[in-house]
């Protein structure tokens, strides 16, 4: 398969008055095209902050992204335009990433303007009606509103179409549900996942809802502190899971069914709380909250063992 | 078992400008001693509206349009001043969804443990007392570091820690029942378990009676004895727990588990279409019927929350045709 994008040890450290955080410390991976690449993990462990290198909000410290073979590790505002169009970004919080007072149609038609994708003002109001049509909103009953009108899921699947409107090709999803009940959640997912059939779409899918991910992902990446600490295709991912972290978020997930609970690991209780990424434990990172670390994580950093076709794990204890 | 809380035929009515925004439409809800009770329903179905009604603390362009409210025999919609202080001080705490927007951000979390200690209890003699009561307090909700703690304010802790301390601001007022509205809904999965587990063993062991609101329906599953479900205002089906799961009536019901992402995958989510009905022309039957696969002529009608069997009840018409 194609690959889309690839990541390469890819960095970003921030400097603040407390220090240096190293939000992400050399992560690397591939998207390959028409696939759903998920990024999960708990908050801070640099999900979102690598999302955003992607999309081009800020430059990478360090490392290399490339797109369809080009680099674009630098900040958007220097990449090729028709590199920034492809990719678009669709944000956890709809309530304030749309302007509350701005028109449905100014909002969504802002990037067909800044584009170039339309000759004249007329044909705003035909492009913005087909992409409210396209994620099954009526044009009629949406185009003047406000966002301040709406509620959660319609506000995202406005967003959606946002990110829709300039044709892209990899979208970064940034835990587009999470904000959303479990009726909204379906509705916003099956949205997604037609849009991809239709339009041929990546998406790089960033939440720590792992049962969200186990029907919609085809590979995960699973991220602490900054690293990835496992990476495999969805299924095996869920029946073999190796690292103790993966064992953790797995056994933390409520489930409804019998037939869930038989598919957990073995009970890990989750105990402790993400380190501050200002003060990384020395070793293995995980060794602070992990329920098998032995003497040797606490000094020695474990690298990426390949364990089968495409299952990365970075732990002493996989062998 | 006795019955701690009652709420019969509720009805809760906001004022806007458009009209009366009519909530609650009959809502009757019991929760015994030491039960743990679930409140489940998509956003905007009113579920935090029912459990502000029983504090008393709804907005003030809410209106109680009729319905009572007991608890432990006295009628709380009709309590003094004195009496609902009394109750908020001594028998209900309840855990915000926020804990962000619940903490103050200006004040330290020392003080404002301080003021809530006081305001609850009245036999604190001195300063030492009270700091000693704190920190026992703070170790009940397994934050260990408590100095650190004491001494910060709300947003340098992380949100798992937030939520301890709501938890323990709630505790220092509930000796009898706990409302959590969505406790964990903005938590990692991992703290989540941590807050749920906290959460059972501090019911427990003060033997307190709680009713949790949320919408994560695999965390209800696990913590509770019985299910109430919601739909715009009404409450259409409750049982127990394992009913509810197992063999789920209420076509709402049905709908609200099959949007829940499965680990075994093949998820696939139907029949959602539209959304909930306008609350200030409410349809005058069942207000499900616009989205239900099922509905038919009868539907135009209200219908009664029906008593199949000993613990499970449903309000719609294909269940007990003639009796409603």
């Amino acid at each position: 398969m194609n690959e889309l994008l690839v990541v390469k040890n890819l960095k970003k450290y921030f400097k603040t008055k407390f220090g240096l955080v190293k939000a992400v410390d050399g992560i690397t991976f591939h998207i390959n095209e028409g696939e759903t690449f998920a990024l999960v993990g708990e908050s801070g462990s640099g999900k979102s902050t690598t999302g955003h290198m992607i999309v081009g909000m800020y430059a990478p410290t360090s490392g290399e992204i490339y797109y369809k073979m080009n680099n674009i590790s630098v900040h958007a505002s220097k990449r090729p335009k028709n590199i920034t169009r492809e990719i678009q970004v669709v944000f956890q919080d709809p309530a304030s990433s749309l302007n509350p007072s701005r028109y449905i149609k100014d909002i969504i038609g802002t990037p067909l303007k800044v584009y170039n994708l339309i000759r004249n003002s007329t044909e705003v109001e035909q492009k913005v009606a087909d992409l409210l049509e396209n994620v099954e909103l009526p044009p009629e009953l949406y185009m003047y509103r406000k966002p301040r009108e709406l509620g959660g899921g319609e506000l995202q699947a406005i967003a959606i179409a946002r990110a829709l409107s300039t044709n892209p090709k990899l979208i970064i999803l940034d835990e587009p549900t999470s904000a959303l009940d479990v009726i909204t959640q379906a509705k916003i997912i099956n949205l997604l996942l037609n849009l991809q059939k239709k339009h041929n779409l990546t998406y790089l899918f960033i939440t720590h809802d792992l049962a969200v991910v186990r029907n919609i992902a085809s590979r995960v990446a699973v991220m602490y502190l900054g690293k990835i600490v496992e990476t495999a295709p969805t299924i095996e991912l869920f029946n073999h899971c190796r690292h103790p972290y993966s064992m953790m978020l797995f056994s933390s997930i409520p489930v409804i069914s019998e037939d869930e609970k038989n598919l957990k690991p073995k009970k890990i209780t989750s105990i402790g709380e993400i380190p501050s990424s200002l003060s990384i434990p020395p070793g293995c990172r995980f060794h602070t909250r992990c329920p098998y670390a032995e003497a040797r994580c606490k000094v020695e950093e474990p690298s990426l063992k390949h364990i089968n076709s495409g299952h990365i794990v970075a732990c002493h204890l996989a062998e | 078992m006795e019955s701690l809380l009652r709420v019969e035929d509720l009805n809760v009515r906001y004022k806007s400008y458009r009209g009366e925004l009519k909530v609650l439409d009959d809502v009757s809800f019991e929760v015994k001693v030491r039960e743990k009770v679930g409140l489940i329903g998509e956003s905007g179905c009113g579920k935090t509206t029912l459990l502000k009604s029983i504090l008393r603390i709804l907005p003030p362009n809410s209106i109680i349009y009729k319905g009572k409210i007991f608890f432990k025999n006295i009628e709380i919609i009709k309590a003094n001043k004195n009496e609902i202080f009394k109750i908020r001080r001594e028998n209900i705490g309840m855990i915000f969804q926020d804990p962000m927007s619940t903490l103050n951000p200006f004040f330290k979390v020392k003080d404002q443990l301080y003021d809530a200690l006081r305001y609850s209890v009245h036999n604190i003699k001195s300063q030492q007392d009270l700091q000693q009561m704190i920190i026992k307090l703070l170790k009940e909700v397994a934050l260990s570091d408590s100095e650190r703690i004491l001494e910060s304010y709300p947003f340098e802790l992380s949100g798992g820690m937030r939520q301890r301390v709501c938890i323990a601001l709630a505790l220092t007022r509930s000796n009898d029942l706990l409302l959590a509205d969505e406790p964990t809904t903005n938590l990692d999965v991992t703290i989540q378990e941590q807050i749920l587990n906290l959460l059972r063993e501090l019911v427990n062991k003060r033997g307190l009676s709680i009713v949790l609101v949320s919408h994560a329906l695999g965390m209800v599953k696990e913590f509770v004895d019985k299910i109430y479900v919601m739909y715009a205002g009404q409450i259409v089906e409750t049982a127990s727990t394992d009913k509810i799961f197992s063999e789920p009536l209420h076509p709402y019901t049905k709908l609200l588990l099959s949007a829940v992402p499965r680990l075994t995958g093949r998820w696939k989510a139907e029949g959602l279409i539209g959304r909930l009905p306008d609350y200030v022309n409410p349809p005058p039957g069942c207000r499900f019927y616009m989205r239900c696969q099922q509905s038919n002529s009868n539907c135009k009608i209200k219908p009664k929350l029906l008593k199949l069997n000993k613990d499970h009840s449903v309000a719609c018409w294909l269940y007990g045709d003639e009796e409603h």
